[in-house]
């Protein structure tokens, strides 16, 4: 690597496994194992340390090279981060770090395993990192247990929409077994003996879902199992926590007991078919994973901007995911409403929604407009007294009013700032004020009956009417009763429709000389004498 | 043509005449009432309707000085 030149970084992480460290290689659009890695059973190396290293694009590496480049050029070992753990204690990864891409972590979360490119060992490995981790205990615990966190992953449904998966039939969507289980029970479960002595051992279903496949209950054991679910306060997804701990105090795992079932536990080994050796693992893991396919908000966030921007790419920089995170997000978005929502025809070109994209984005557009209402409120309520004014409005009616309000405001209440928005078209106020931001004067007809109900049942509008309010008691050209507009008749004005069709009266068309949206320029142009006859 | 709120009344070198059979475009004020508000927000809506009081003032003044006439 030259020192001098500037290159994008790409990441390496390395992941425990059983005492194994895996090295990837990891880049910002695509992730490509080195080929010394291709079976990392066979020949990957024993690292004893846990550690992520940024990385040159293009540019394999293995650990010794890293170790050296990185003493010679300065980065590397210097700047490594932990990745994964930190001296076997388990280290959140996070969204804002992305240590380990969201993609790694699914493969390594759900419990299937994974298996690296151009690996063609006969019984090929199987990851454990989501297994339970042992305490290292001075008794008789030695077990190292690959026992899976997460339910065992439904089999990988293709996109309709893709061109190479798309079936004959109608789609089907897949809904696994495990999304209707009901989940571990709320209130603790006493410790009981399982025994072989007891006829029926009552069995915990968290337990026995965390010790399907390699856990067995066998007696003499002295391994507890943790199986723990808990729900994320703001983004909802479901967390396992899966952890075996001795009856050693002194460890100083963290260990959350919520349902609590001592299991004996017979350990078992990470390849299918083949028994590792007891090994001392002091690394305990958490994984997140979804128990049913809830929506997202991340989703709905997801499809806004790549229905705004037409790109995977454009939407990920924006939001600052990766690219994979935003196509994730919408695969998702797509199984849960069992519908294709984007085009993606491959290549440079836009990717397009589809119908069903287009209704979904409305109501994304609307659940993130809300988002950002709630942000604004929260803010405007720190701020107490102060804050931000916003108030959109006609030309005229910044010209004669606002213009004469405004200042007025401010001269009392100094700490508000007040932003004006101005336009002529129904449609742009409409959609800032559905958006939530701004308060609006603007066109109030006697016709129709609501404002589009939006959030709120009964319609954000209130109308107001009677003597007790000025707008509504002018004089006898004015109307009585201010009633509501209807979204038909706002936007049918969005074109911006002539003034003599607006009037009911075409023929005032001929002596029309000169058109202009700007109030000021008419007015100028009638005292310069223009159109006078 | 062009809306009253537009025009400037006492502006030298323009008369303003109003249009007959027209029915008048009515401005109302609109704010979401499920969102919060900021003491400067009720402030700022009564002083919009002062204003807008005085313009309809204005206007009917108007008129019943061009029925007179």
């Amino acid at each position: 690597m030259d020192a001098g030149r500037a290159v994008e970084p790409s990441q390496v992480s390395l992941v425990w496994d059983e005492g194994r460290l895996l090295l990837w290689l990891m880049r910002w659009s695509r992730w490509r194992p080195a080929p010394w890695l291709a079976c990392p059973r066979r020949h990957g190396p024993r690292i004893t340390g846990s550690w992520s290293i940024w990385t040159p694009r293009g540019r394999g590496l293995t650990p010794g090279a890293a170790s050296r480049s990185g003493s010679r050029n300065g980065w590397g070992i210097a700047d490594a981060a932990v990745a994964w753990h930190r001296d076997g204690k388990p280290v959140s990864v996070g969204r804002t770090r992305r240590a380990i891409p969201e993609r790694t972590r699914r493969l390594v979360e759900d419990g299937t395993g994974l298996r690296l490119p151009r690996c063609t060992a006969a019984g090929s490995w199987r990851s454990t990192t989501c297994g339970i981790a042992r305490t290292a205990a001075a008794t008789t615990t030695t077990t190292s247990l690959p026992v899976p966190a997460s339910p065992p992953r439904p089999p990988r449904r293709r996109l309709p929409h893709h061109p190479r998966h798309r079936p004959a039939g109608p789609v089907r969507v897949h809904r696994p077994p495990w999304m209707d289980h009901p989940g571990p029970p709320r209130d603790p479960t006493p410790e009981r003996s399982d025994t072989p002595s007891d006829p029926t051992p009552p069995r915990d279903p968290a337990a026995t879902r965390s010790a399907r496949g390699p856990l067995r209950p066998t007696p003499g054991g002295d391994g507890r199992l943790t199986a723990h679910r808990t729900t994320h306060p703001r983004l909802g997804n479901a967390r396992t926590t899966a952890q075996l701990s001795s009856d050693d105090k002194t460890s100083t795992h963290p260990t959350t007991t919520e349902t609590t079932t001592p299991l004996t536990v017979r350990r078992r080994t990470s390849v299918r078919g083949r028994r590792s050796r007891p090994r001392p693992v002091t690394a305990s893991y958490s994984c997140s994973w979804s128990p049913s396919p809830t929506w997202d908000l991340r989703y709905a966030v997801s499809l806004d901007a790549v229905g705004r921007l037409g790109s995977f790419s454009a939407a990920a920089e924006e939001l600052g995911y990766t690219q994979s995170a935003v196509s994730q997000h919408i695969a998702r978005l797509e199984r849960i409403v069992g519908h294709p929502l984007v085009i993606r025809p491959g290549g440079p070109k836009r990717v397009s929604l589809t119908p069903a994209g287009e209704i979904l984005l409305a109501h994304a557009r609307a659940i993130s407009d809300r988002i950002d209402s709630a942000y604004a409120d929260l803010e405007a309520l720190q701020r107490g007294a102060a804050g931000v004014l916003r108030v959109g409005c006609y030309q005229s009616v910044g010209a004669r009013i606002l213009r004469r309000g405004a200042p007025r405001v401010r001269r009392r209440r100094p700490r508000v700032r007040v932003e004006l928005t101005e336009a002529e078209d129904d449609a742009v106020l409409l959609s800032e004020w559905s958006r939530g931001s701004s308060t609006h004067l603007r066109r109030l007809s006697d016709r129709g009956r609501a404002i589009p109900r939006r959030g709120n049942p009964r319609g954000p509008l209130r109308r107001r009417r009677g003597e007790h309010d000025p707008l509504a008691s002018g004089t006898d050209d004015l109307p009585r009763r201010v009633g509501r507009a209807t979204a038909r008749d706002i936007r049918a004005d969005a074109g911006g429709p002539l003034i003599e069709n607006r009037l009911a009266r075409p023929q005032l068309r001929e002596q029309i000389v000169f058109r202009s949206n700007d109030n000021g320029m008419l007015l100028g142009l009638a005292a310069e004498g223009v159109g006078r006859r | 043509m062009i809306s009253w709120l537009s025009v400037d009344p006492h502006r030298p070198g323009i008369r303003v005449r109003r249009l007959a059979y027209v029915s008048p475009r009515v401005v109302g004020i609109a704010w979401h009432r499920d969102r919060y508000r900021i003491p400067a927000h009720r402030a700022f809506i009564d002083l919009a309707r002062t204003y807008a009081l005085r313009e309809a003032r204005l206007l009917s003044g108007m008129s019943a000085a061009r029925g007179q006439e």
